[in-house]
């Protein structure tokens, strides 16, 4: 199972956080990994300067903006499943 | 913040026929009690209408000096204008100054009794003494009101209602007790024993009443505060200082911050959990978290909420801002704990900084609610 916070705080929610989290959720419903991705949100990571903020299994990865969200998925979050 | 509220519901009716109702009422409030004024103006429409108001206008403005009541009522009898042909002043008046201690003073100028309601006991009418003034006789009461004790003042429309109707003296101030005696213990809001009471004036008058009627019900009780927390202080080494003084206030508690809802699961060792049903690409989502009845995040939600409050809520939307608002719109004083610190990724955003003034942002939401008649505080950190 892998964790995934997606930050919606104000930092992130204005640098598209939001957005993030629904190309997130789209595409764990797409590939029906609801089992595998336990995916919430959160209103602070702690690193606003480079919101939007997601944390994978503890890790925090900054700037991911809603346009960078798929490759993001594909390559730290699916990667670590495997 | 206070410790009681007094909360007053009016129902009224004109006289058939007329638009618009020669009593008049006045609400008020000073820094330690509620000022009820109510006045019936001789006659019925316009010309009543303007008596009374004027009655109620200058009553209350009086009350902004600092006279006693005595010589609010003396400059009162002085002032109102009189009819000279039947030598009766062209309006009457009752002045109720309710404390916030409960103490209960008023005077009474040709005016219908009032009644003292007492949650599981019969109703009573209060009793009081004459005083002359100016040759016009004045009646005045002092007593006390118990949390959740409420006053009921009626006018004339209601004490006659029926007189050429089928009740040759109208139904009575015993009239009135009694029914109040059999119905308020079951009726729990003023509002709706000041409805029933008008309902019933009006069944007695068959809807058409011969003169104009009032009911007010005024409501002794506990005051409900809130306090709002959000942002970290200026200085992290307050943060456990600011977080104890929260979680120390009485009443409800919100928390308004992404950072300060984090540093306050720590110091609760809570689970902050975002509710994912308000998750939405325009406002961050409310959270949950044990020991807070509402977590939201910051500037964003504040300075919604107080857009909302300035321009309305749009329809059937639920959001962080209008649960907020829900929340603390039934309040009646709110504490906001501010903390100063700013936060660095605020800056170049694309939207003006102004915005991420949390302290501007607060203020403003401040005034919207003092403007709705809220009691507020603000603390900085
Ligand atoms: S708001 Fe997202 S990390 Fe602070």
């Amino acid at each position: 199972m892998v964790s995934v916070k997606c930050c919606v705080g104000s930092s992130c929610h204005i640098r598209g956080g939001a957005k993030t989290l629904k190309v997130f959720k789209t595409l764990i419903d797409e590939h029906k990994l609801a089992d595998e991705v336990d995916l919430a949100a959160d209103l602070c990571l702690d690193n606003c300067i480079q919101a939007p903020n997601v944390v994978v299994d503890g890790v925090t990865y900054g700037g991911i903006t809603p346009d960078k969200a798929e490759s993001f998925f594909f390559e730290h979050i699916l990667r670590r499943k495997i | 913040m206070k410790r009681f509220a007094v909360d007053v519901t009016s129902r009224q009716f004109s006289k058939n026929g007329e638009d618009i109702c020669g009593d008049a009422i006045k609400i008020s409030r000073t820094p330690d009690s509620t000022i009820i004024v109510m006045s019936d103006g001789l006659g019925s429409g316009v010309k009543a209408n303007v008596l009374a108001t004027m009655t109620v206008e200058l009553a209350t403005g009086l009350f902004t000096g600092e006279l006693s009541l005595q010589e609010i009522v003396e400059t009162l009898i002085a002032t109102l204008p009189v009819c000279k042909w039947r030598n009766i002043a062209y309006s009457t008046f009752s002045i109720v100054r309710i404390y916030d201690t409960g103490h209960v003073t008023v005077a009474q100028y040709d005016s219908p009794i009032l009644l003292h309601l007492r949650s599981g006991n019969r109703p009573s009418t209060i009793k009081s003494t004459k005083r002359t003034i100016m040759e016009r006789t004045i009646r005045e009461s002092h007593f006390r009101l118990s949390p959740n004790d409420a006053v009921l003042l009626f006018s004339d429309g209601i004490v006659y209602a029926g007189v050429g109707e089928g009740l040759p003296m109208g139904w009575q101030e015993d009239g009135i007790l009694e029914y109040v005696s059999q119905t308020a213990p079951e009726l729990s809001e003023c509002t709706e024993i000041a409805d029933n009471v008008a309902e019933t004036a009006l069944g007695f008058w068959h809807e058409r009443p011969g003169d104009d009627g009032t009911v007010l019900c005024a409501r002794y009780r506990k005051a409900v505060n809130a306090t709002l927390l959000t942002g970290p202080p200026h200085n992290r080494e307050l943060v456990g200082k600011m977080l104890k003084d929260f979680m120390a206030t009485k009443g409800k508690k919100i928390v308004c911050g992404g950072t300060t809802s984090h540093l306050l699961a720590d110091h609760l060792d809570a689970k902050l959990v975002p509710d994912e049903r308000y998750i939405d690409t325009d406002l961050p989502p409310i959270a949950r978290m044990d020991g807070v009845d509402l977590v939201t995040e910051g500037i964003l939600t504040l300075s919604r909420a107080s857009e909302y409050l300035a321009k309305g809520r749009p329809k059937d939307r639920i959001d962080a801002a209008t649960t907020l608002l829900d929340n603390l719109e039934s309040v009646d004083g709110i504490t906001f704990m501010v903390g100063t610190a700013r936060n660095p990724a605020h800056q170049n955003t694309g939207l003006p900084d102004s915005i991420f003034l949390r302290r501007t942002v607060v203020e403003k939401l401040a005034k919207r609610f003092e403007l709705l008649g809220k009691e507020t505080e603000l603390r900085y950190y």
